[in-house]
């Protein structure tokens, strides 16, 4: 029995020997296992992203002058202010801006003088009357934001006399008359003095009357046998806060210019487009009491070498209303079409303003000298165009993509799917720019991919395939230090309108094939 | 003769479309008194028996349409050098089964009450795994998503595992010389149990713009007498936690009741010629200790739920903003999980069938002590068919050895040749098997991996018996 069973173990004991020796070891010996044999078909969605022209504008920093009119349509809109192209107190000042004087000289025996009065004896006794030119105003009154008179009398008598000056017509803020009254000794008084503040009353002819006495103690023994007196009246640094009268039509040159940003346009657009029914608006302010006009000959956007003239004819004649207290529109003749270039960057308006066209036939005004014309100038340009050979570029600098192992990916297929709801037919490419080389390395399509546009407002889809056979291929595009997007834009003849609404919807998605023993053993 | 030869060879076209597991080896080895655990109405050759501790021991490992060969490329020396994952995935079928599965019998005894009954007592801890997977579960991963622009990549998990105590008394009745019948009431205790309700996901691709759409939808649930919490949530993921106190464990060894059935019929055609039927492990079990559900499914977290489905057509243009301003891409996976909740939580008791069987079997003694027998067996996983077709010869020589050669059709598999081998030493036998011996010298075709081996005491002959006792 025992041996029995001795022997039936050693015997189950050898089939099992032989099951487990029978299997081949190396077989599980998983050292050397160092490959995976699968290569798999996988296409991913990477983008599927809806972008209007809004949108971009939004996320583009540079584009203010890019914007939305109240219908949505996009327009390109430059705006300046020219404040104080006419200034009141300058007009005002270039007519005061030369002395006002009278001087003369009297002689007088001793028998041809007034008589004594008392113990007085009036030497001189005369009107000093000075007048204001006549040629630019005729002034009924005014109030001297600054000035001066100077007053002087020269006699040849040594003892001391009294000098009076009076002039009605001047008033201080206080409302007292201009006078003086002062002792002279030496044969001579002199004197300036501060009219800030005064008041001026003019009846007639520009005319300022001062009525100066010259008077000295009763002694007739002293007085020589001619007496000699030598006088000056003369206002200076005149300048006025207002002034009332009748003025005379002024002309005035006018050129005005302002610099704009059109970075955006000029970095990435290159060609020229036409755009239809451009709009340039006048506002004008003009705080003087009365109308004028200004003959337009020329209002045009200029850089790169051309321009452009925004004008329909020239010169053109551009009414100003009077005293409109705000910014008022005028109307100027506007081309129809206009050829924008994005590297304009310049405005200019050049022409003469006429103030107070009818002259003195103009009742009575009233100028303060901080009384202005100011012009706003809106330049408004629809984006409503034919456009031919536009070409959009932008670079966007690109690094730091980590790629995966070369050979993990091959037959790289990027599908991009369009659908267009712009009116604008584009011509796709992206180039991979080396900055360091100086050199394009690739492009992602082999020639340029066209996206068709919008037919009747209804968006077109579109699909643009880009291949690359081995990922060497992507890495040597990605190895670049830029990717320049490039598109060629236009239209198909009829003129279009860009919308803020109006979207682009991009659907991007990549193919190719993944070695599953690269992925994991790289 | 005919007809039966005409059955079995339908039986073997219907094995070649199906798959499953199979009749262990030892099944039809004469000398082993455990013929009843698959065919509760078969006869032993002992009057009676008593098994060691652990006396028998089954071990199977059924490994699908998996082969080494398909899997591995080995150089001159037989190394594996490239696992040759598309030739693998080529290999599989639209469903596949993986199963393991142990019974191991504690403790057991058999007796013949007079001449017609036969009645035997076990204890047996029986585990069972069977895992079912699409082919496009790994197919999706290997082949890529633009494989399946036709039709969409069909991604399917079924996990059903069960460990439980089974105390069966089984009870045979030989009703005359022709018939006889057999009936296991059995008594389940369960140790643990995992089984998914449904992991269902279809995943499809727009050959166009290679948008993405998925449906999804899975339920699991789980128990054990080993008291376990299991949470998970979005910021911390999963948390699972065990309270291994003994006391506890052992209070709940005997809380996942559940009942079994084991039946059987054999009809004895002619002399030599015996027909079987079983249908086996018909039953359940109530489980009651540290039931957990895990769900998920999709939910309507945002645009990308579109009508039932996950959607994913490409980053939109404010997930586009958010990656250039810089921020962490985390987040937008964090967005993206959104779509995909799950939900872990303790439940109530719940009910889990076994896995049943079918048996039918066809024994010819061609000479005494030698037999051949064709045998089938039907096992109903969940949602899964698995049908198997054994032929087997047997011979007893010279009364002590017993050498068993058994050929295993299933699909996949059709080179399972197995061997049994047994020695009656008297009151003690001892034997082994396999159900695969062709495994030993090419592991890299074989697809099961089974072993069984067991030493039985017994006693008395039936042969000698009957001869003792003719009239009964």
């Amino acid at each position: 029995m025992r041996q029995k069973l001795h022997s039936s173990l050693c015997i189950l004991a050898l089939l099992m020997s032989v099951f487990f020796i029978g299997c081949n070891r190396n077989a599980f010996d998983f050292s050397q296992l160092d490959e995976i044999d699968a290569n798999g078909d996988w296409g991913f969605p990477l983008l599927n992203a809806e972008y209007t022209i809004g949108d971009i504008l939004e996320m583009s920093d540079n584009v203010g002058y890019l914007q939305q009119s109240s219908d949505g349509t996009l327009e390109i809109r430059y705006e300046y202010t020219f404040d104080s192209v006419i200034s009141a107190s300058e007009y005002l000042d270039s007519y005061f801006d030369h002395d006002v004087s009278v001087e003369g000289t009297k002689t007088y025996t001793p028998g041809e003088l007034p008589p004594i009065q008392g113990n007085v004896q009036v030497l001189y006794n005369d009107t000093l009357t000075t007048q204001f030119p006549t040629d630019m105003v005729l002034l009924e009154s005014a109030t001297l934001k600054t000035g001066q008179i100077q007053l002087m009398v020269t006699y040849n008598l040594t003892q001391p006399t009294r000098v009076d000056v009076t002039c009605p017509q001047l008033t201080s803020a206080s409302g007292q008359p201009f006078h003086v009254e002062a002792q002279a000794t030496g044969g001579s008084y002199s004197t300036t003095l501060d009219l800030s503040g005064y008041s001026l009353t003019v009846p007639s002819d520009n005319e300022i009357d001062f009525f100066m006495v010259v008077s000295c103690e009763a002694n007739a023994s002293t007085l020589p046998s001619q007496l000699t007196f030598n006088y000056r009246a003369a206002f200076s640094q005149i300048s006025f806060t207002e002034i009332r009268g009748k003025f005379v039509s002024v002309n005035l040159p006018l050129d005005k210019e302002w610099d704009f940003d059109s970075e955006f346009l000029r970095d990435h657009i290159s060609g020229s487009m036409t755009l239809l029914n451009p709009q340039v608006t006048c506002e004008i302010l003009n705080t003087f009491p009365v109308r004028g006009n200004i003959v337009l000959n020329q209002a045009q956007l200029s850089g790169g070498g051309s321009s452009a003239s925004l004008l329909a004819y020239s010169p053109a004649t551009v009414e100003i209303p009077g005293n409109t207290q705000q910014f008022a529109p005028v109307n100027l003749p506007i081309t129809s079409s206009l050829q924008l270039s994005p590297d304009f960057d310049h405005f200019k308006l050049k022409g003469n303003a006429t103030i107070n066209p009818d002259g003195f036939n103009t009742p009575t005004l009233v100028f303060r000298d901080d009384q202005v014309i100011s012009l706003r100038i809106r330049v408004v340009l629809p984006l409503e165009m034919n456009m031919d050979d536009i070409f959009f570029r932008d670079t966007i600098p690109f690094s730091g993509l980590n790629l995966p192992s070369e050979s993990a990916f091959s037959n790289i297929l990027l599908r991009l799917g369009i659908t267009n709801g712009l009116p604008l037919n584009f011509q796709l490419q992206a180039y991979f720019y080396d900055s360091q080389t100086s050199t394009v390395k690739d492009s992602l399509f082999v020639g340029p991919q066209v996206v068709l546009s919008a037919l009747n407002d209804a968006p077109r889809s579109s699909e643009l395939f880009a291949s690359k056979e081995s990922f060497a291929e992507v890495q040597r595009m990605f190895a670049c230090d830029n990717i320049i997007l490039q598109a060629r834009l236009y239209t198909d003849g009829s003129p279009v309108s860009i919308n803020v609404a109006q979207a682009i919807r991009l659907h991007l998605g990549a193919r190719m094939n993944v070695d599953l023993n690269s992925l994991v053993n790289n | 003769m005919r007809k039966i030869i005409f059955t079995v060879l339908m039986w073997g076209c219907f094995c070649l479309s199906v798959n499953g597991q199979a009749l262990d080896v030892t099944h039809f080895m004469r000398i082993s008194p455990f013929q009843h655990n698959d065919l509760p109405s078969s006869s032993t050759i002992y009057n009676g028996y008593v098994s060691l501790p652990a006396g028998n021991v089954q071990v199977g490992v059924n490994l699908g349409p998996i082969r080494y060969k398909n899997l591995f490329e080995t150089d001159a020396e037989g190394y594996p050098t490239v696992l040759t994952a598309t030739k693998f995935v080529n290999s599989l079928s639209y469903k596949n089964y993986l199963g393991v599965n142990s019974d191991i019998e504690l403790l057991g005894f058999g007796f013949r009450i007079k001449d017609r009954f036969f009645l035997t007592v076990d204890h047996r801890f029986r585990s069972n795994l069977d895992f079912t997977y699409s082919r496009d579960v790994l197919g999706l991963p290997i082949y890529g998503n633009m494989a399946y622009v036709d039709e969409p990549a069909d991604l399917k998990l079924g996990i059903n595992f069960n460990a439980y105590q089974e105390y069966g008394v089984s009870f045979r009745h030989q009703v005359n010389d022709k018939i006889s019948w057999g009936v296991r009431p059995k008594l389940l205790f369960g140790v643990a149990n995992i089984n998914t309700q449904y992991f269902d996901a279809l995943v499809a691709t727009d050959p166009t713009d290679y948008t993405i759409t998925m449906t999804y939808a899975a339920a699991m649930r789980a128990a054990a007498v080993v008291p376990f919490t299991m949470t998970f949530n979005q910021q911390d993921g999963f948390n699972f936690e065990i309270d291994n106190d003994a006391r506890t464990i052992v209070g709940n060894v005997f809380r996942n009741v559940g009942f079994g059935l084991d039946l059987g019929f054999s009809y004895k055609i002619l002399e030599s010629l015996n027909l079987s039927a079983g249908l086996l492990d018909l039953g359940f079990i109530n489980w009651n200790t540290s039931t957990t559900r895990m769900t998920s499914g999709l939910e309507d977290a945002g645009s990308m739920y579109q009508e039932g489905s996950f959607s994913f057509s490409g980053l939109s243009q404010s997930q586009i903003q958010s990656l250039m301003n810089g921020e962490d891409y985390e987040e937008l996976l964090d967005t993206l999980a959104q779509y995909f909740p799950m939900d872990i939580a303790p439940m109530g008791s719940y009910v889990t069938g076994l896995t049943p069987r079918f048996v039918l079997q066809a024994d010819y003694e061609f000479a005494k002590y030698h037999r051949v027998s064709a045998a089938t067996q039907f096992r109903f996983t969940k949602n899964y068919f698995q049908p198997s077709l054994t032929l087997a010869y047997d011979g007893l020589f010279f009364n002590t050895i017993d050498v068993c050669v058994a050929y295993t059709m299933q699909r996949h598999s059709y080179d399972n040749l197995g061997i049994g081998v047994g020695f009656n030493l008297g009151y003690l036998n001892v034997y082994a098997g396999t159900q695969n011996i062709i495994a030993a010298f090419s592991v890299k075709n074989v697809s099961q991996l089974t072993g069984t081996v067991g030493i039985v005491f017994n006693w008395g002959h039936y042969d000698n018996w009957r001869k003792k006792n003719p009239k009964q």
